[in-house]
């Protein structure tokens, strides 16, 4: 067989050949220094975990914090607001990234010959990468790492690092405990993996070692994983004495800008009073000074806004306020959306509209969920009609993708459907009639198309009817499976598929295959 | 559903992560850039209790520098050859990786497709060339990550492949 060399090149070829060489050596440079090679190659998968996660992540745990920080008038605590200020960060975000001391966001127990997952947890809010990949990729840092520094022995490397992420790995015989964990680890932690590693071990020993690719048998080391979901936040260290005279000199500088102060809290009132008047659901009958303290009075729904976020916002102290707001049924649009998405509680990635007492709903969503739509009294909060024009069933979706990529196969001239393929088509059918039905909920107009396919031992003629006798068989059966045959169409392909292709006697071509359309919302 | 990992296998450029980007999320790219060490992808195909998740580790190509890791492929259960049917040299490579691959794994299912089938004005591998191949029972199709001819179907193929020796396997 020729050589490369001896036919003319590409320039893209050529160029793949200059570069090659290229990073080959800056890969094994990167070797030299064990730590940025881990770290680059687990980059990929920490990136967008450390992107997300600050706020995303711990907000629970912010909460808390913040309202102790914000208590108390350290120096420390106005060191952060500082550092939030230049940082363009929220207060809290700065507070957690100095109070954190570690948190285990996700630990995996991975097979450790294929990497394969058998089992991940993570902890609540945790931003986690899917768990299947980063089994792999850590599995393959493994070998990687066990083929360049110790020659094919057992694998020394039980952590790795990024800036702010760490992987601690407990291995065991047949299966890899790994947890992910954000801030520094305690020395316990190994402990704690070591006697998870030990116990799924003990446990699961048969499991392990049977393990074929069905995970389905670990969900038993769910509580196990979960044990090693832990925690710990530093509480702000007490202000240091030697900063008081700062503070002493912060208040005199209050004192002198006092005065302006109190005149400008005069105008502050009333321009709250108009405010919350604006906002949809408040109104406000009137405010006044009564003993020490500012009366606002009115009425308030209860979806509307919180007044005291309008406070917070104006700069004012809400213990010198006394909201006196009486609850009532607003019929603003505003209110009544509110009033809709907190009795429809939509998912996320799902978005409603509300024009003139009608409801749009966007996105996509689960069956289940549309489902409860269509059944709620929608009537009951002053909507008049429901627009789904838009909406898109998440789960026929990827029902949809199942389905399609299914295949019902044929012995060779054959149109009979073998007792295993007969099962097939039957699960198939039952499907599809669901699928159809959940589209037709939505008012769509759902279409099945069975393509019948042959390979291309026979005569052109020939393999065109026995594609569509194999179309025909299993049309009929999805008839007599309840699909309404109106929305079946048949499509003999013969052997055009098989006919441009090396393998055209394949069984991969004696198939009939569904093609599904009309669950989608049209196009504008 | 059952995981399964699989391995793609072949020269430099042939288009190994290409045909996994056109399987697992439907884009091609015509800029090159060279797989370093290991990308992991996955897919689900079929429907429970056919179906199955395989869990894709697209290999950096092997070239005069780089050599394949034996290591990688512990644990696989399946393998596709890539071929550039512009470049013979990379049948011949194939033709040795099976054979390494063969000494890590026995006798696993695999599939070889010849790939960059939309450039068949460039194409020298003759016809023939394959047919030895088939004889000896491999299964062999064309494809193009570019235009995403036969990319399913050989994933397809090596999957039934891989639940077929799966059943056998339950069943002994
Ligand atoms: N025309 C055409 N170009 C292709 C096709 N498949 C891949 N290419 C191109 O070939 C080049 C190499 O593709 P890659 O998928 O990166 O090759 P690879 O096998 O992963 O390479 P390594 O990672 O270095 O082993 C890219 O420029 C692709 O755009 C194809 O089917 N047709
Ligand atoms: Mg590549």
């Amino acid at each position: 067989m020729a050589e490369p060399t001896d036919k003319p090149r590409t320039a893209d070829q050529r160029l793949i050949e200059a570069l090659s060489p290229t990073i080959q050596h800056a890969l094994r440079r990167s070797l030299r220094d064990e730590r940025r090679a881990w770290s680059e190659a687990l980059y990929p998968i920490m990136l967008p975990s450390v992107r997300m996660a600050v706020w995303a992540a711990f907000h629970e745990a912010v909460e808390s914090l913040n309202r102790l920080v914000e208590a108390s008038l350290s120096w420390r605590s106005w060191q952060w607001r500082l550092e939030a200020w230049r940082r363009r960060k929220s207060f809290a975000e700065v507070v957690l990234l100095r109070t954190l001391v570690y948190r285990v966001e996700q630990v995996l127990l991975i097979h450790r010959e294929t990497g394969l997952l058998l089992h991940s947890v993570a902890s609540k809010d945790a931003a986690t990468k899917d768990p299947d990949i980063i089994s792999g990729m850590l599995t393959a840092v493994q070998d990687f790492v066990r083929d360049s520094f110790n020659g094919g022995q057992e694998s020394p490397l039980n952590e790795l690092r990024t800036a702010d992420l760490t992987v601690r790995i407990e291995q065991g015989p047949w299966a890899v405990i790994a947890a992910v964990v954000r801030g520094y680890p305690p020395a316990e932690l190994h402990a704690t993996l070591t006697a998870a590693a030990d116990l799924v071990h003990q446990e699961m020993a048969q499991e392990l070692r049977e393990f074929d690719g069905d995970a389905g048998r670990f969900v038993r080391a769910r509580s196990i994983l979960e044990g090693c979901l832990q925690a710990a936040y530093r509480t702000p260290p007490p202000s240091s004495y030697r900063k008081l005279w700062v503070l002493a000199a912060a208040a005199s500088v209050l004192l002198v800008v006092g005065l302006a102060m109190f005149v400008q809290q005069r105008l502050r009132w009333s321009d709250l009073a108009a405010r919350l008047n604006a906002e949809p659901g408040i109104v406000v009958t009137g405010h006044y000074d009564s003993g020490g303290k500012h009366v606002i009075e009115g009425l308030r729904d209860p979806l509307a806004a919180d007044p005291a976020q309008f406070m917070a916002d104006a700069g004012i102290d809400p213990a010198r306020a006394a909201l006196r707001l009486r609850p009532f049924v607003s019929l603003e649009p505003a209110l009544q959306l509110a009033r809709a998405r907190e009795a429809l509680s939509p998912p996320p990635g799902v978005a409603l509209r509300l024009e003139a007492d009608a409801l749009s709903v966007e996105g996509a969503a689960p069956r289940a969920w549309i489902r409860r739509l269509r059944e709620a009294n929608l009537a009951a909060l002053g909507i008049r009609a429901l627009h789904l024009a838009s909406l898109r069933d998440l789960d026929a979706e990827t029902l949809r993708q199942a389905m399609e990529s299914e295949a019902i196969r044929f012995e060779p001239g054959s149109s009979r459907l073998s007792p295993q393929q007969q099962q097939r088509a039957e699960k198939l059918a039952a499907l599809l009639v669901d699928w159809a039905k959940a589209a037709r909920e939505l008012g769509r107009d759902p279409r099945v198309e069975v393509v019948g396919r042959a390979d291309r031992s026979g005569d052109a003629a020939y393999n065109l009817r026995v594609s569509e006798e194999r179309a025909r068989r299993v049309r009929d059966l999805l008839a007599a499976s309840g699909l309404p045959e109106e929305i079946i169409a048949i499509n003999a392909e013969g052997d055009a598929a098989a006919r441009g292709a090396d393998n055209g006697e394949d069984a991969a071509y004696r198939t009939v295959r569904i093609r599904l359309s009309g669950d989608s919302a049209p196009s504008l | 559903m059952i995981q399964k990992k699989i391995c793609l296998l072949g020269a430099y450029a042939v288009g190994k992560t290409s045909l996994v980007l056109r399987f697992v999320r439907s884009v091609f790219s015509e800029s090159y850039s060279a797989t370093v060490g290991v990308r992991i992808y996955k897919k689900e195909i079929g429907l429970a209790p056919w179906g199955i998740k395989l869990i894709v580790w697209d290999l950096a190509g092997e070239n005069e520098l780089v050599r394949l890791r034996t290591s990688y492929l512990r644990g696989c259960s399946g393998y596709i050859l890539v071929v550039d049917g512009t470049r013979p040299a990379t049948l011949e490579k194939a033709i040795d990786l099976q054979r390494r691959a063969f000494q890590t794994l026995g006798p696993v299912p695999f599939v070889l497709v010849v790939n960059k089938n939309d450039r068949r004005d460039q194409w020298s591998i003759e016809a023939f060339a394959l047919d030895d191949l088939r004889e000896s029972g491999w299964t062999c199709l064309r494809t193009s990550a570019k235009t995403g001819e036969g990319v399913e179907l050989a994933f397809q193929i090596l999957a039934e492949k891989l639940i077929d020796a799966h059943r056998a396997a339950t069943a002994s």
